[in-house]
Protein backbone atom coordinates (compact mmCIF):
# COMPACT_ATOMS: atom_id res chain seq x y z
CA UNK A 1 0.00 0.00 0.00
CA UNK A 2 2.95 2.71 1.02
CA UNK A 3 4.70 1.86 -1.60
CA UNK A 4 2.13 2.69 -4.48
CA UNK A 5 2.92 6.08 -4.80
CA UNK A 6 6.55 5.47 -5.27
CA UNK A 7 5.46 2.95 -7.94
CA UNK A 8 3.24 5.49 -10.14
CA UNK A 9 6.09 7.84 -9.78
CA UNK A 10 8.40 5.92 -11.66
CA UNK A 11 5.91 4.32 -14.05
CA UNK A 12 5.62 8.53 -15.20
CA UNK A 13 9.22 8.52 -15.16
CA UNK A 14 9.51 5.39 -17.13
CA UNK A 15 6.80 6.24 -19.51
CA UNK A 16 8.13 9.69 -20.13
CA UNK A 17 11.80 8.67 -20.62
CA UNK A 18 10.49 5.84 -23.51
CA UNK A 19 7.32 7.73 -24.67
CA UNK A 20 8.27 11.49 -25.16
CA UNK A 21 11.00 10.82 -27.86
CA UNK A 22 8.56 9.22 -29.75
CA UNK A 23 6.18 12.41 -29.42
CA UNK A 24 3.57 11.57 -27.22
CA UNK A 25 3.60 14.39 -24.50
CA UNK A 26 3.50 14.39 -20.39
CA UNK A 27 -0.55 14.43 -20.55
CA UNK A 28 -0.62 11.40 -22.35
CA UNK A 29 2.14 10.05 -20.30
CA UNK A 30 0.14 10.71 -17.54
CA UNK A 31 -3.42 8.89 -18.76
CA UNK A 32 -1.47 6.11 -19.89
CA UNK A 33 0.16 5.63 -16.51
CA UNK A 34 -3.46 5.67 -14.93
CA UNK A 35 -4.50 3.32 -17.26
CA UNK A 36 -1.63 0.63 -16.02
CA UNK A 37 -2.36 2.30 -12.47
CA UNK A 38 -6.80 1.34 -12.85
CA UNK A 39 -5.42 -1.96 -14.89
CA UNK A 40 -3.61 -3.14 -11.45
CA UNK A 41 -7.03 -2.42 -9.58
CA UNK A 42 -9.22 -4.03 -11.99
CA UNK A 43 -7.27 -6.90 -11.71
CA UNK A 44 -7.16 -7.23 -7.58
CA UNK A 45 -11.18 -6.96 -7.76
CA UNK A 46 -11.01 -9.81 -10.79
CA UNK A 47 -9.21 -12.64 -9.19
CA UNK A 48 -11.37 -11.91 -5.92
CA UNK A 49 -14.38 -12.30 -8.11
CA UNK A 50 -12.41 -15.36 -9.98
CA UNK A 51 -11.14 -17.12 -6.79
CA UNK A 52 -15.07 -16.81 -4.90
CA UNK A 53 -17.09 -18.33 -8.43
CA UNK A 54 -14.56 -20.68 -9.60
CA UNK A 55 -11.17 -21.61 -7.64
CA UNK A 56 -12.75 -21.33 -4.27
CA UNK A 57 -9.96 -22.52 -1.61
CA UNK A 58 -7.49 -22.76 -3.99
CA UNK A 59 -5.64 -19.62 -2.95
CA UNK A 60 -1.96 -21.29 -2.93
CA UNK A 61 -2.55 -22.34 -6.96
CA UNK A 62 -3.83 -18.71 -7.53
CA UNK A 63 -0.68 -17.00 -5.95
CA UNK A 64 1.70 -19.28 -7.37
CA UNK A 65 0.35 -18.66 -10.81
CA UNK A 66 0.43 -14.96 -10.37
CA UNK A 67 3.62 -15.05 -9.64
CA UNK A 68 4.52 -17.20 -12.00
CA UNK A 69 3.37 -14.81 -14.51
CA UNK A 70 4.70 -12.12 -12.77
CA UNK A 71 7.89 -13.76 -13.39
CA UNK A 72 7.61 -14.29 -16.99
CA UNK A 73 6.77 -10.06 -17.63
CA UNK A 74 9.89 -9.65 -15.49
CA UNK A 75 12.48 -11.82 -17.08
CA UNK A 76 10.76 -10.49 -20.65
CA UNK A 77 11.12 -7.03 -19.42
CA UNK A 78 14.45 -7.56 -18.65
CA UNK A 79 15.51 -9.19 -22.24
CA UNK A 80 14.16 -6.49 -23.79
CA UNK A 81 16.33 -4.16 -21.83
CA UNK A 82 19.38 -6.14 -22.46
CA UNK A 83 18.30 -6.44 -26.12
CA UNK A 84 18.55 -10.22 -26.20
CA UNK A 85 14.77 -9.78 -27.81
CA UNK A 86 12.88 -7.27 -29.82
CA UNK A 87 12.26 -4.48 -28.06
CA UNK A 88 9.75 -2.01 -28.90
CA UNK A 89 8.22 1.37 -26.41
CA UNK A 90 5.14 -0.90 -26.63
CA UNK A 91 7.00 -4.15 -25.70
CA UNK A 92 8.07 -2.61 -23.03
CA UNK A 93 5.01 -0.74 -21.75
CA UNK A 94 2.91 -4.12 -21.83
CA UNK A 95 5.74 -6.33 -20.10
CA UNK A 96 5.68 -3.89 -17.29
CA UNK A 97 2.14 -3.30 -17.03
CA UNK A 98 1.34 -6.94 -17.12
CA UNK A 99 4.08 -7.57 -14.01
CA UNK A 100 2.00 -4.91 -12.12
CA UNK A 101 -1.70 -6.95 -13.03
CA UNK A 102 0.04 -10.10 -11.84
CA UNK A 103 1.41 -8.84 -8.64
CA UNK A 104 -1.79 -6.96 -7.62
CA UNK A 105 -4.08 -9.51 -8.93
CA UNK A 106 -2.10 -11.57 -5.92
CA UNK A 107 -2.74 -9.17 -3.41
CA UNK A 108 -6.17 -10.00 -2.01
CA UNK A 109 -5.41 -13.61 -2.14
CA UNK A 110 -2.43 -12.90 0.76
CA UNK A 111 -4.51 -11.46 2.88
CA UNK A 112 -7.37 -14.27 2.49
CA UNK A 113 -5.21 -17.27 2.92
CA UNK A 114 -3.39 -15.87 6.09
CA UNK A 115 -6.70 -15.10 7.33
CA UNK A 116 -7.75 -19.08 6.80
CA UNK A 117 -3.89 -20.16 8.23
CA UNK A 118 -4.37 -18.47 11.79
CA UNK A 119 -8.12 -18.35 12.21
CA UNK A 120 -9.89 -18.11 14.81
CA UNK A 121 -7.72 -15.59 15.58
CA UNK A 122 -9.30 -12.37 14.30
CA UNK A 123 -8.75 -11.73 9.91
CA UNK A 124 -7.82 -8.22 11.33
CA UNK A 125 -4.65 -9.90 13.25
CA UNK A 126 -3.40 -11.57 9.80
CA UNK A 127 -4.21 -8.30 8.07
CA UNK A 128 -2.46 -6.26 10.31
CA UNK A 129 0.66 -8.50 10.40
CA UNK A 130 0.48 -7.96 6.93
CA UNK A 131 0.44 -4.36 6.77
CA UNK A 132 2.85 -4.04 9.42
CA UNK A 133 5.54 -5.83 7.36
CA UNK A 134 4.81 -4.15 4.50
CA UNK A 135 5.68 -0.74 6.05
CA UNK A 136 8.48 -2.33 7.56
CA UNK A 137 9.70 -3.09 3.93
CA UNK A 138 8.96 0.45 3.09
CA UNK A 139 10.73 1.31 5.44
CA UNK A 140 13.77 -0.08 4.99
CA UNK A 141 13.80 0.58 0.92
CA UNK A 142 13.74 4.30 2.23
CA UNK A 143 17.27 3.42 3.51
CA UNK A 144 18.35 0.81 0.65
CA UNK A 145 16.87 3.21 -1.98
CA UNK A 146 20.12 5.08 -2.73
CA UNK A 147 22.37 2.03 -3.05
CA UNK A 148 20.17 0.25 -5.75
CA UNK A 149 21.39 0.25 -9.24
CA UNK A 150 18.88 -0.53 -12.08
CA UNK A 151 20.71 -3.30 -14.31
CA UNK A 152 21.42 -5.65 -11.27
CA UNK A 153 18.11 -4.87 -9.48
CA UNK A 154 16.36 -6.52 -13.08
CA UNK A 155 17.84 -9.36 -12.18
CA UNK A 156 17.38 -9.43 -8.15
CA UNK A 157 14.09 -8.86 -9.04
CA UNK A 158 13.53 -12.01 -11.36
CA UNK A 159 15.42 -13.80 -8.37
CA UNK A 160 13.17 -12.85 -5.97
CA UNK A 161 10.43 -13.63 -7.70
CA UNK A 162 11.67 -17.02 -8.36
CA UNK A 163 12.90 -17.77 -4.95
CA UNK A 164 9.79 -16.50 -3.46
CA UNK A 165 7.74 -19.14 -5.51
CA UNK A 166 9.63 -21.89 -4.36
CA UNK A 167 8.89 -20.82 -0.91
CA UNK A 168 5.34 -20.95 -0.80
CA UNK A 169 5.22 -23.74 -2.99
CA UNK A 170 7.36 -25.67 -0.44
CA UNK A 171 6.86 -24.21 2.49
CA UNK A 172 3.15 -23.38 2.68
CA UNK A 173 0.23 -25.52 3.41
CA UNK A 174 -2.80 -24.35 2.40
CA UNK A 175 -4.90 -25.05 5.42
CA UNK A 176 -9.03 -23.53 5.94
CA UNK A 177 -9.77 -23.30 8.94
CA UNK A 178 -12.79 -20.69 9.28
CA UNK A 179 -16.04 -23.13 9.43
CA UNK A 180 -17.71 -23.10 5.89
CA UNK A 181 -21.34 -24.51 5.11
CA UNK A 182 -19.37 -26.08 1.94
CA UNK A 183 -16.00 -27.63 2.39
CA UNK A 184 -14.87 -30.22 5.93
CA UNK A 185 -12.95 -27.15 8.04
CA UNK A 186 -9.49 -28.43 8.56
CA UNK A 187 -9.25 -29.01 4.52
CA UNK A 188 -6.58 -29.02 2.71
CA UNK A 189 -6.82 -28.21 -1.10
CA UNK A 190 -3.03 -28.13 -2.07
CA UNK B 1 -31.07 -19.31 7.89
CA UNK B 2 -28.45 -20.41 9.68
CA UNK B 3 -29.16 -23.87 11.14
CA UNK B 4 -26.07 -25.65 9.73
CA UNK B 5 -25.20 -28.45 11.98
CA UNK B 6 -21.52 -28.59 12.78
CA UNK B 7 -21.62 -32.19 12.88
CA UNK B 8 -22.76 -32.83 9.64
CA UNK B 9 -19.37 -32.33 7.99
CA UNK B 10 -17.69 -34.82 9.93
CA UNK B 11 -20.27 -37.32 8.60
CA UNK B 12 -20.62 -36.29 5.40
CA UNK B 13 -18.51 -39.22 3.59
CA UNK B 14 -17.47 -37.19 0.51
CA UNK B 15 -14.44 -36.41 -0.48
CA UNK B 16 -13.38 -33.15 1.45
CA UNK B 17 -12.63 -31.42 -1.99
CA UNK B 18 -15.64 -31.50 -3.15
CA UNK B 19 -18.15 -29.04 -2.28
CA UNK B 20 -21.03 -30.30 -0.69
CA UNK B 21 -23.83 -28.68 -2.62
CA UNK B 22 -26.51 -31.19 -0.38
CA UNK B 23 -25.56 -29.43 2.72
CA UNK B 24 -25.60 -25.84 1.28
CA UNK B 25 -27.21 -23.24 3.67
CA UNK B 26 -28.24 -20.04 3.00
CA UNK B 27 -27.49 -17.71 5.66
CA UNK B 28 -29.32 -14.17 5.51
CA UNK B 29 -27.05 -11.27 3.96
CA UNK B 30 -27.65 -8.13 4.57
CA UNK B 31 -28.35 -5.82 2.05
CA UNK B 32 -26.19 -2.48 3.67
CA UNK B 33 -22.93 -4.65 3.72
CA UNK B 34 -22.46 -3.32 0.25
CA UNK B 35 -23.05 0.09 1.70
CA UNK B 36 -20.24 -0.88 4.27
CA UNK B 37 -17.98 -1.46 1.95
CA UNK B 38 -18.11 1.46 -0.26
CA UNK B 39 -18.08 3.46 2.77
CA UNK B 40 -14.98 1.72 3.92
CA UNK B 41 -13.84 1.73 0.63
CA UNK B 42 -13.96 5.74 0.25
CA UNK B 43 -12.07 6.02 3.71
CA UNK B 44 -9.41 3.86 2.42
CA UNK B 45 -8.91 5.11 -0.66
CA UNK B 46 -9.08 9.08 1.22
CA UNK B 47 -6.23 8.23 3.22
CA UNK B 48 -4.10 6.94 0.66
CA UNK B 49 -5.36 10.55 -1.17
CA UNK B 50 -4.28 12.62 1.62
CA UNK B 51 -1.19 10.54 2.23
CA UNK B 52 0.59 11.42 -1.01
CA UNK B 53 -0.87 14.92 -1.67
CA UNK B 54 2.34 16.61 -1.23
CA UNK B 55 4.17 14.25 -3.67
CA UNK B 56 1.45 14.19 -6.64
CA UNK B 57 2.36 17.20 -7.96
CA UNK B 58 6.76 18.24 -8.94
CA UNK B 59 8.24 19.73 -6.05
CA UNK B 60 8.97 23.03 -8.19
CA UNK B 61 5.23 23.13 -8.08
CA UNK B 62 4.72 22.48 -4.36
CA UNK B 63 7.39 24.88 -3.41
CA UNK B 64 6.04 28.10 -5.24
CA UNK B 65 2.89 27.19 -3.43
CA UNK B 66 4.05 26.26 -0.16
CA UNK B 67 7.47 28.18 0.09
CA UNK B 68 11.03 27.56 0.66
CA UNK B 69 9.89 24.74 3.45
CA UNK B 70 8.80 22.49 0.63
CA UNK B 71 12.26 21.00 -0.11
CA UNK B 72 12.62 17.69 -1.30
CA UNK B 73 13.36 16.72 2.24
CA UNK B 74 10.52 17.64 3.77
CA UNK B 75 8.01 16.53 1.06
CA UNK B 76 10.07 12.99 1.46
CA UNK B 77 9.15 13.08 5.25
CA UNK B 78 5.79 13.73 5.18
CA UNK B 79 5.56 10.77 2.96
CA UNK B 80 7.82 8.60 4.70
CA UNK B 81 5.84 8.99 8.08
CA UNK B 82 3.53 6.76 6.09
CA UNK B 83 5.32 3.57 6.92
CA UNK B 84 7.35 5.06 10.46
CA UNK B 85 4.08 5.65 11.85
CA UNK B 86 2.21 2.68 10.12
CA UNK B 87 4.83 0.55 12.46
CA UNK B 88 4.37 1.85 15.77
CA UNK B 89 0.15 2.35 15.48
CA UNK B 90 0.39 -1.35 14.65
CA UNK B 91 2.43 -2.16 17.79
CA UNK B 92 0.88 -0.07 20.08
CA UNK B 93 -2.44 -1.97 18.96
CA UNK B 94 -0.89 -5.03 19.57
CA UNK B 95 0.45 -4.40 23.13
CA UNK B 96 -2.57 -2.49 23.95
CA UNK B 97 -4.56 -6.20 22.91
CA UNK B 98 -2.58 -8.26 24.31
CA UNK B 99 -0.09 -6.79 27.60
CA UNK B 100 -3.26 -4.32 28.84
CA UNK B 101 -5.97 -6.37 27.67
CA UNK B 102 -7.94 -3.75 25.89
CA UNK B 103 -10.55 -6.54 23.99
CA UNK B 104 -11.68 -3.83 21.17
CA UNK B 105 -8.61 -2.59 19.74
CA UNK B 106 -8.97 -4.96 16.76
CA UNK B 107 -12.36 -4.72 16.58
CA UNK B 108 -14.62 -3.59 13.46
CA UNK B 109 -16.62 -0.72 14.88
CA UNK B 110 -13.90 0.80 17.13
CA UNK B 111 -11.11 1.02 14.07
CA UNK B 112 -13.86 2.40 11.93
CA UNK B 113 -14.77 5.40 14.30
CA UNK B 114 -11.22 5.79 15.28
CA UNK B 115 -9.50 5.68 10.89
CA UNK B 116 -12.76 8.48 10.16
CA UNK B 117 -12.03 10.57 13.36
CA UNK B 118 -8.51 10.59 12.48
CA UNK B 119 -8.86 10.93 8.98
CA UNK B 120 -11.57 13.96 9.00
CA UNK B 121 -8.99 15.66 12.16
CA UNK B 122 -5.67 15.45 9.96
CA UNK B 123 -7.58 16.62 6.19
CA UNK B 124 -8.71 19.97 7.95
CA UNK B 125 -5.68 20.56 10.27
CA UNK B 126 -3.98 20.58 6.92
CA UNK B 127 -6.40 22.35 5.39
CA UNK B 128 -6.80 25.46 8.30
CA UNK B 129 -3.12 27.25 7.13
CA UNK B 130 -4.29 27.22 2.99
CA UNK B 131 -8.34 28.21 3.83
CA UNK B 132 -6.43 31.33 6.27
CA UNK B 133 -4.08 32.15 3.14
CA UNK B 134 -7.34 32.19 0.94
CA UNK B 135 -9.56 33.94 3.48
CA UNK B 136 -7.18 37.04 4.46
CA UNK B 137 -5.36 36.68 0.35
CA UNK B 138 -1.98 36.58 1.99
CA UNK B 139 0.34 33.40 1.02
CA UNK B 140 2.59 33.59 3.86
CA UNK B 141 -0.25 31.61 5.97
CA UNK B 142 0.33 28.43 3.89
CA UNK B 143 4.18 29.13 4.22
CA UNK B 144 5.17 29.32 8.17
CA UNK B 145 6.63 27.25 10.60
CA UNK B 146 3.31 26.84 11.90
CA UNK B 147 1.39 25.85 9.11
CA UNK B 148 4.40 23.09 8.36
CA UNK B 149 3.36 21.99 12.22
CA UNK B 150 -0.10 21.57 10.71
CA UNK B 151 0.57 19.53 7.34
CA UNK B 152 3.06 17.40 9.12
CA UNK B 153 0.88 16.49 12.31
CA UNK B 154 -2.21 15.43 9.08
CA UNK B 155 0.40 13.11 7.84
CA UNK B 156 1.21 11.29 11.09
CA UNK B 157 -2.42 11.61 12.22
CA UNK B 158 -3.16 10.08 8.32
CA UNK B 159 -0.59 7.48 8.69
CA UNK B 160 -1.54 6.38 12.31
CA UNK B 161 -4.99 5.58 10.32
CA UNK B 162 -3.88 3.42 7.73
CA UNK B 163 -2.78 0.14 9.12
CA UNK B 164 -6.26 0.81 11.36
CA UNK B 165 -8.18 0.81 7.64
CA UNK B 166 -5.98 -1.88 5.53
CA UNK B 167 -5.40 -4.08 9.03
CA UNK B 168 -9.45 -4.66 8.97
CA UNK B 169 -10.05 -5.37 5.13
CA UNK B 170 -10.28 -9.39 5.62
CA UNK B 171 -12.43 -8.58 8.81
CA UNK B 172 -14.63 -6.61 7.51
CA UNK B 173 -15.16 -8.94 4.78
CA UNK B 174 -15.54 -11.45 6.82
CA UNK B 175 -18.21 -10.00 9.29
CA UNK B 176 -20.40 -8.46 6.41
CA UNK B 177 -20.14 -10.74 3.77
CA UNK B 178 -20.63 -14.52 2.59
CA UNK B 179 -18.31 -17.36 2.04
CA UNK B 180 -18.77 -16.90 -1.57
CA UNK B 181 -18.45 -13.03 -1.88
CA UNK B 182 -15.21 -13.14 0.86
CA UNK B 183 -12.43 -12.36 -1.53
CA UNK B 184 -14.02 -10.44 -3.52
CA UNK B 185 -15.26 -8.06 -0.68
CA UNK B 186 -11.70 -8.37 0.32
CA UNK B 187 -9.80 -7.24 -2.93
CA UNK B 188 -12.45 -4.22 -2.98
CA UNK B 189 -11.64 -3.01 0.30
CA UNK B 190 -7.85 -3.59 -0.04
CA UNK B 191 -7.17 -2.36 -3.73
CA UNK B 192 -9.38 1.11 -2.85
CA UNK B 193 -5.95 1.90 -1.80
CA UNK B 194 -4.49 1.67 -4.19
CA UNK B 195 -7.49 3.12 -6.48
CA UNK B 196 -6.69 6.19 -3.98
CA UNK B 197 -3.28 6.68 -5.37
CA UNK B 198 -4.66 6.16 -8.82
CA UNK B 199 -7.20 8.99 -8.99
CA UNK B 200 -4.65 11.23 -7.47
CA UNK B 201 -2.05 10.38 -9.96
CA UNK B 202 -4.39 12.77 -12.41
CA UNK B 203 -4.43 15.54 -9.96
CA UNK B 204 -2.19 17.53 -12.22
CA UNK B 205 -4.39 17.04 -14.96
CA UNK B 206 -7.82 16.86 -13.05
CA UNK B 207 -6.98 20.14 -11.80
CA UNK B 208 -4.87 21.46 -14.50
CA UNK B 209 -1.65 22.24 -12.55
CA UNK B 210 0.80 22.67 -15.06
CA UNK B 211 3.53 24.55 -14.29
CA UNK B 212 4.77 27.10 -11.81
CA UNK B 213 3.07 29.81 -12.59
CA UNK B 214 0.50 31.79 -10.09
CA UNK B 215 -2.81 30.60 -11.81
CA UNK B 216 -1.36 27.01 -12.24
CA UNK B 217 -0.18 27.48 -9.16
CA UNK B 218 -3.05 28.36 -6.88
CA UNK B 219 -4.96 25.67 -7.86
CA UNK B 220 -2.81 22.97 -5.47
CA UNK B 221 -5.35 24.27 -3.08
CA UNK B 222 -8.66 22.39 -4.44
CA UNK B 223 -6.12 18.89 -3.71
CA UNK B 224 -6.67 19.74 -0.06
CA UNK B 225 -9.96 20.95 -0.28
CA UNK B 226 -11.32 17.40 -2.18
CA UNK B 227 -9.64 15.68 0.42
CA UNK B 228 -10.70 17.24 3.39
CA UNK B 229 -14.42 16.70 1.84
CA UNK B 230 -14.13 13.77 1.19
CA UNK B 231 -12.73 12.68 4.61
CA UNK B 232 -16.58 14.03 5.68
CA UNK B 233 -18.37 11.50 3.66
CA UNK B 234 -17.87 8.33 5.95
CA UNK B 235 -18.02 10.83 8.84
CA UNK B 236 -21.69 11.12 7.81
CA UNK B 237 -21.97 7.57 7.11
CA UNK B 238 -21.07 6.21 10.84
CA UNK B 239 -24.85 6.82 12.59
CA UNK B 240 -25.97 4.75 10.02
CA UNK B 241 -23.78 1.78 9.63
CA UNK B 242 -24.59 -0.96 12.57
CA UNK B 243 -20.96 -2.61 14.29
CA UNK B 244 -22.51 -5.91 12.30
CA UNK B 245 -25.21 -7.48 10.15
CA UNK B 246 -28.36 -8.58 12.56
CA UNK B 247 -27.69 -12.27 11.17
CA UNK B 248 -24.33 -14.00 10.81
CA UNK B 249 -23.35 -14.13 7.06
CA UNK B 250 -21.83 -17.30 7.12
CA UNK B 251 -21.02 -20.52 9.03
CA UNK B 252 -17.66 -18.76 10.60
CA UNK B 253 -19.38 -15.60 11.79
CA UNK B 254 -22.28 -18.08 13.12
CA UNK B 255 -19.70 -20.24 15.19
CA UNK B 256 -17.60 -17.41 16.03
CA UNK B 257 -19.89 -15.66 18.22
CA UNK B 258 -19.86 -18.63 20.65
CA UNK B 259 -15.87 -18.10 20.74
CA UNK B 260 -15.18 -16.30 23.30
CA UNK B 261 -12.23 -16.40 24.59
CA UNK B 262 -10.73 -19.15 22.56
CA UNK B 263 -8.58 -16.48 20.40
CA UNK B 264 -5.74 -16.35 23.27
CA UNK B 265 -5.88 -19.99 23.47
CA UNK B 266 -5.21 -20.32 19.86
CA UNK B 267 -1.96 -18.36 19.11
CA UNK B 268 -1.10 -19.75 15.82
CA UNK B 269 1.49 -16.69 14.68
CA UNK B 270 4.41 -19.69 14.46
CA UNK B 271 2.54 -21.33 12.28
CA UNK B 272 5.06 -22.34 8.68
CA UNK B 273 2.82 -21.84 6.59
CA UNK B 274 1.47 -18.15 7.96
CA UNK B 275 4.84 -17.02 8.88
CA UNK B 276 6.61 -17.97 5.19
CA UNK B 277 3.42 -16.23 3.59
CA UNK B 278 3.50 -12.99 5.25
CA UNK B 279 7.57 -12.81 4.71
CA UNK B 280 6.78 -13.62 1.22
CA UNK B 281 4.49 -11.01 0.94
CA UNK B 282 6.22 -8.27 2.73
CA UNK B 283 9.94 -8.87 0.89
CA UNK B 284 8.21 -9.36 -2.56
CA UNK B 285 6.78 -5.75 -1.87
CA UNK B 286 9.72 -4.33 -0.52
CA UNK B 287 12.28 -5.85 -3.55
CA UNK B 288 9.45 -4.65 -6.12
CA UNK B 289 9.41 -1.52 -4.53
CA UNK B 290 13.54 -1.28 -4.93
CA UNK B 291 13.26 -2.17 -8.14
CA UNK B 292 10.82 0.75 -9.23
CA UNK B 293 12.70 3.09 -7.35
CA UNK B 294 15.63 2.21 -9.81
CA UNK B 295 13.11 3.27 -12.83
CA UNK B 296 12.91 6.45 -11.15
CA UNK B 297 15.71 8.27 -11.57
CA UNK B 298 16.18 7.26 -15.55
Amino acid sequence: MCNFERGKRWLAGLLSVILNPVGIDNKAVGWIGFSNCVAGNVAAVVSGVIMDRVFRRRFKAAIILCLSCALISTMWFTAQIQEWVVSTQTLLVVAISLNGVFKDACSPLFYELAAELIYPMKESMSAGIIVFLLNMSAGVMIFLDSYLDGGGMNYGMCGVLFIVILFVSAFVKEAYKRPSAFFDTQTNNG
Amino acid sequence: MMSDNPLESLLDPLPSTTPKLSSKKHYELDRRRFFVLFQFSVLNCNQCLVWFSFSSCDQDIMSSFFGPLASQANINLLLNWGPIIGMLTFLLQYWLKWHRSVENTFDLPTVMKLSVGLSVTGSFLRLLPILLSTLYDDISYRQTTFAFCCYHICAILNAASGPLIMGSVSLLSATWFSEEERTTATAVAQTSNGLGTTIGFLNPILFDIKDSTIPSVSRVSYIFYTTAIISVAPLLCIPYIPSKPDHPPSRSQSEKANEVGTETASLKLSSTSFVVLILVCAILSGVSDGWQGCFQSS
